[in-house]
């Protein structure tokens, strides 16, 4: 259970890691992230990763909830990862948005 | 300066990692097997009974030794596990002193076996998940060493590649979640980056982990600078009692469960290996190792006790730093210490490895496919690299769902069962890497993804239909291990047919040469109304 919670706060951390990032919030806000906005994201996004730290630790110990911890920190980088780039709402907005990106990354090169 | 050096590093990780690559992915694929070694044991033996007292099947073990080799030299028992599909036991006879010298000593076939709970042989013969254990560092018909020099080299080789391929990336946080689909060569890119930067953590580790397995054949000269006798370096690694010298005097062993109960409390942990020197005799000596599940370090304390009498008469020495470091190293490799949910973390990080080499094999077409002058005909180095592809890295998956297959099919009194499923394995390969040399790329690619979803799919039909016990019952008994390898590999077949689904629809795209499509007339290119 406190294993699953531990999976749970790796997720929601780079979930917000994610929503973070330009790219990711205007394909799911519709809009670029303020400046204060992504901060705080990034900042809960630390802390959930400390609060699955101890979970994982609680779980398993130090030695193996030490490995169990950078597991699910995998485990949630991949899972959001899928889940930012899968779902429904990114394929909704996937289209509109691909000349903006282009954009974007011409001046960013 | 600084472009000329990521440029180098680019080179490198682009050959470092082509080379080797198809090693590679076999070694991925039996390693993340691997993993759930045991799980494949019992899969792969479904009408064994399950182990549900370790100490009641120990007793089988003990049972079958003492029928089978009672005067051996000694035996050895893999301590049963929940886990496991029985007791591994293999014993070795007395030295025969009138057998000429350098005779053959007798085939692992002979002195070892696999008891049930009960003690009696398991009927099903095979390697099981074993094999796959095996296969990832031993490969298969090749001498072991040869094998062990390929796949260190080539571990080696995946080490460079991890390190450049990080140089090469540069902005790998920064890209962290991009992934651009249905764009060609960026999204295969992206692929391969996304394999990649998740799973750095593990794909580092266990490279490097995976080399110091390998470290006193890759790297000797620290052992023979310090240990001019090998059997020396050896005892430090590996503390032993020392030899047993026979009393010829008979005297009954104890109950070993009873031992391996007293060696769990002085050793404060699950037993793994029970040993016993001079079994029946007056001097018989019961040596019991820590099982690896105990503790991140995989060579266990050590414990020995009089055969007879059961009183302790050796202890092994407090492991040094380098031997715990050793130790421990191994044990992140191989991830025995991980209960269900770190064994899960492993398996998907051995799935990320090999999505990892086989996207970056596929890569290197996909880069050089749009320089190419002529697409129609690609230069023979292009030509083997897309040919080996398909190969590798879909004929293997194909040899192991074959090999599945010969488990399941295969009559159980067969001779040399065993082998033949591994012969299974490798004419199943042959046959596909026959098919690749004749068909071209696209239609390989399919045909041989599409047939390992369906022999795996079909895995899942047979063992719910006409398997005894098979899927239906787990269900029922609630052996979810079990339930789950079947599940596992419905969803690889579901993987496979979207990715053959791909691979075909991409082929209607681009079949056309280039040149072709930019003379079509635009209009013609507009959907009817």
């Amino acid at each position: 259970m406190i294993a699953m919670a531990a999976f749970v706060c790796t997720l929601v951390a780079f979930i917000l890691f994610g929503v973070a990032t330009d790219r990711h919030h205007e394909r799911h806000f519709g809009c670029r992230p303020q400046p204060g906005v992504a901060q705080r994201c990034r900042t809960a996004a630390w802390t959930s990763l400390v609060v699955g730290l101890g979970a994982a630790l609680a779980s398993w110990g130090t030695v193996f909830g030490t490995v169990a911890w950078i597991g699910l920190v995998m485990a949630g980088a991949a899972a959001s990862f899928l889940l930012l780039n899968f779902s429904p709402q990114a394929d909704r907005t996937r289209q509109p948005t691909v000349t903006k990106r282009r954009t974007s990354e011409a001046s960013e090169n | 300066v600084k472009k000329g050096f990521r440029q180098s590093q680019s080179t490198l990780h682009t050959w470092s990692g082509l080379l080797p690559g198809w090693v590679l992915f076999i070694i991925f694929v039996a390693g993340t097997a691997a993993y759930w070694r045991e799980t494949l044991n019992r899969w792969m033996r479904p009408e064994t009974p399950r182990v549900e007292q370790p100490m009641r099947a120990l007793e089988g073990a003990q049972h079958f030794l003492e029928s089978k080799a009672p005067n051996a030299k000694s035996w050895f028992i893999t301590m049963p596990t929940v886990e496991a599909p029985g007791t591994h036991v293999f014993w070795v006879p007395q030295p025969d002193p009138d057998a000429p010298k350098g005779q053959r000593r007798p085939g692992r076939r002979d002195t070892s076996a696999l008891v049930d709970v009960t003690g009696a042989p398991v009927a099903r013969d095979t390697r099981g998940g074993d094999f796959f254990y095996r296969f990832h560092f031993d490969l298969h018909y090749m001498p072991v060493i040869w094998a062990r020099w390929l796949v260190g080299f080539a571990s080696m080789m995946m080490l460079v590649a991890i390190i450049t391929g990080i140089v090469t990336h540069k902005k790998i946080f920064k890209d962290f979640f991009t992934l651009r689909r249905a764009k060609g060569q960026r999204s295969w890119l992206d692929g391969h980056n996304a394999t990649a930067v998740l799973g750095l953590p593990f794909h580092l580790m266990i490279t490097y982990t995976g080399l110091v397995t390998l470290s006193a054949m890759l790297m000797p000269w620290a052992a023979i600078a310090n240990y001019a006798d090998r059997t020396k370096l050896y005892a430090t690694m590996f503390p032993e009692p020392g030899e047993v010298t026979r009393a010829a005097r008979s005297a009954p062993l104890l109950d070993l469960a009873q031992i391996v109960r007293e060696g769990e409390q002085r050793l404060g942990g699950p037993i793994g290996y029970v040993e016993v020197a001079e079994p029946g005799d007056a001097a018989a000596r019961v040596t019991l190792t820590r099982a690896s599940s105990a503790s991140l370090a995989t060579h266990g304390e050590r414990i020995a006790f009089d055969g007879v009498t059961g009183r302790v008469v050796w202890h092994s020495p407090p492991p040094d730093g380098a031997r715990t470091t050793y130790s421990a190293m191994i044990g992140l490799h191989a991830g025995r210490f991980g209960d269900t949910v770190l064994r899960w973390l492993y398996f998907l990080c051995g799935i990320g490895g090999t999505l990892m080499v086989a996207s970056g094999l596929v890569l290197w077409t996909v880069k050089r496919r749009e320089k190419l002058r002529d697409p129609m005909r690609p230069p023979f180095g292009f030509r083997v690299v897309e040919r080996l592809n398909v190969s590798v890295i879909g004929g293997f998956p194909l040899g192991c769902a074959a090999f599945f297959w010969a488990n399941r099919v295969l009559p159980l009194d067969s001779v040399l069962r065993a082998d033949r499923e591994i012969a299974a394995l490798f004419t199943a390969w042959g046959i596909a890497t026959m098919l690749t040399l004749v068909m071209p790329p696209r239609r390989g690619w399919m045909t041989l993804l599409g047939a390992t979803a369906l022999l795996l799919l079909g895995l899942a039909v047979y063992d719910t239909l006409w398997l005894r016990p098979g899927l239906g019952q787990w269900i029922a008994a609630g052996d979810w291990a079990l339930v789950l390898v079947d599940v596992v590999l419905v969803i690889f077949a579901a993987a496979l047919t979207w990715i053959a689904h791909r691979v075909h629809l991409h082929r209607s795209r681009t079949r056309t040469p280039r040149p072709a499509r930019i003379r079509t007339p635009a209009v013609l290119l507009e959907p009817a109304k």
